[in-house]
């Protein structure tokens, strides 16, 4: 970078801090804002200032918000429904999707990896344990971690400690993909989908 | 130049990207240490399916360009999925432990098969043994590695005097010459403790057995649980010191709550 550009150099170096932004992407990224209009560099200064400000974690589900308690967890409809348990703010978004239904839900901020030595106290667990000793109109939880092997370290963990309160405890199907073809899937997949089988309704 | 390379592989870890794809670190056969790109893995209709997930032997289909640190896969099939390994927490424990070595003591792109068949073997091992046995096999695969990578220890007669094992009492194992001191040598030893390490014979004794025999097979046999730290602690020093990398501890176990 040449000389007396070193506010540019900082913004790419930030920029180039972003996952999957490379050093191009933020050169280019710090030129596109370079050319942007004053209105629209405060407008994203402002954005990036209120997502800082503003976004809290709700203190009964531990999902990003921007008022306590979330408004999924003041929604009365959801009352007495079963919590999915997930592993980040991100799953919500999509679980949310399903139209069906109206379920609660609980974000672990993160999920068991012995490979990285993450362990249970680094996640939303007490969180949850709390929330299901005050509570006692919860019907069902549902654990949808992702389904490799440190989602499946954390079922497991979780189906082992909730026990005691003796709620059903379900683990999210796994197996073959809607629209998938059956040749191509691998056997851990395949005998999954054959392990969770269950009856046409 | 690019070609189109196969060979067998066991994932190490998987690092996530940006999107749906993820780096798999993996000891290849053919290639030794290797990190792979795989696009779209996180996709519920990826071609790749579980074939990359931790502890899966497959066989991998990837672009190996020379003087390149990351290839990309184009394909690849379960040989052995370790269905076990993805099921019991304490099996999780071991079996990352193993992997995490083998990622931290190995370069990149450095050729053993004889490291690989190693690792095979503990996965194995770990797979479809009962869990009063991880952690020794866990201990079995360390000393074994230690020996692989060049630096079996002594274990039949004193580094200094030459003194046999049968002859003479061997109180003592010094980390730096990687082998025994016996009791006639003790004088010099006893005054370093961060070199010389006290074992008993019934450590002595099984380290041997780890060497001599194809894997851990002696299991009625089994240490304290405070030998079994010992011993931990003692491999856990000696491949720190030669291999000059720090070696990943165990994980918690997630039993005690």
């Amino acid at each position: 970078m040449a000389q007396n550009l070193t506010s540019l150099e900082h913004l790419i170096q930030i920029l180039e801090k972003f996952p999957g932004i490379g050093r191009k992407t933020a050169q280019r990224m710090a030129f596109y804002i370079l050319q942007m209009d004053s209105e629209g560099i405060y407008a994203l200064a402002q954005s990036i200032k209120d997502v800082h400000e503003k976004i809290v974690h709700c203190s009964v589900c531990c999902n990003i918000t921007e008022t306590d308690t979330c408004p999924i967890c003041s929604d009365e409809k959801r009352k007495s429904s079963p919590i999915i348990v997930v592993e980040d703010p991100i799953d919500v978004m999509a679980l949310q999707k399903i139209k069906e239904m109206k379920y609660r839900y609980h974000i672990l901020h993160g999920r068991l990896s012995p490979l990285d030595g993450i362990g249970p106290k680094d996640i939303r667990i007490k969180e949850l344990f709390a929330r299901i000793t005050e509570n006692n109109d919860i019907p069902e939880i549902i654990l949808a971690t992702n389904p490799n092997v440190e989602g499946e370290a954390t079922a497991v963990y979780l189906h082992k400690i909730l026990k005691p309160f003796e709620i059903p405890v379900t683990r999210i199907a796994r197996g073959l993909p809607v629209g998938g073809d059956l040749e191509f899937s691998d056997e851990i997949t395949l005998s999954e989908s054959i392990r969770g089988r269950r009856a046409i309704r | 130049m690019s070609r189109i390379a196969k060979t067998e592989a066991i994932s190490l870890k998987n690092v996530s990207l940006s999107g749906a794809s993820r780096y798999i670190i993996a000891l290849t056969r053919d290639f030794g240490k290797v990190t792979l790109v795989a696009k779209g893995i996180k996709k519920p209709k990826s071609r790749f399916g579980a074939c990359l997930e931790p502890f899966v032997l497959s066989e991998v289909l990837f672009y190996h360009k020379e003087n390149r640190e990351t290839h990309y896969i184009s394909h690849c099939d379960i040989i052995e999925s370790f269905s076990n390994l993805r099921r019991d927490l304490e099996k999780i424990r071991f079996a990352a432990a193993s992997v995490s070595v083998i990622d931290k003591v190995i370069d990149h792109e450095e050729k053993n098969s004889v490291l690989f068949d190693l690792v095979f073997s503990i996965l194995t091992e770990l797979n479809r043994s009962e869990e009063s046995q991880l952690f020794i096999l866990y201990l079995a695969f360390l000393t074994k590695l230690a020996a692989l990578l060049g630096f079996q220890p002594i274990l039949d007669r004193c580094l200094r005097c030459g003194a046999l094992a049968e002859e003479r009492t061997h109180p003592y194992f010094s980390i730096v010459e990687g082998g025994l001191i016996c009791s006639g040598c003790e004088i010099v030893a006893s005054k370093d403790r961060i070199n010389y390490k006290r074992i008993t014979p019934e450590i002595r004794e099984i380290l041997y057995q780890f060497l001599t025999e194809k894997f851990y097979k002696n299991k009625r046999r089994i240490l304290t649980d405070s030998s079994l730290e010992q011993l931990h602690i003692l491999l856990k020093m000696y491949l720190e010191y030669h291999t000059d990398k720090r070696i990943p501890p165990i994980s918690e176990s997630y039993l005690i709550i």
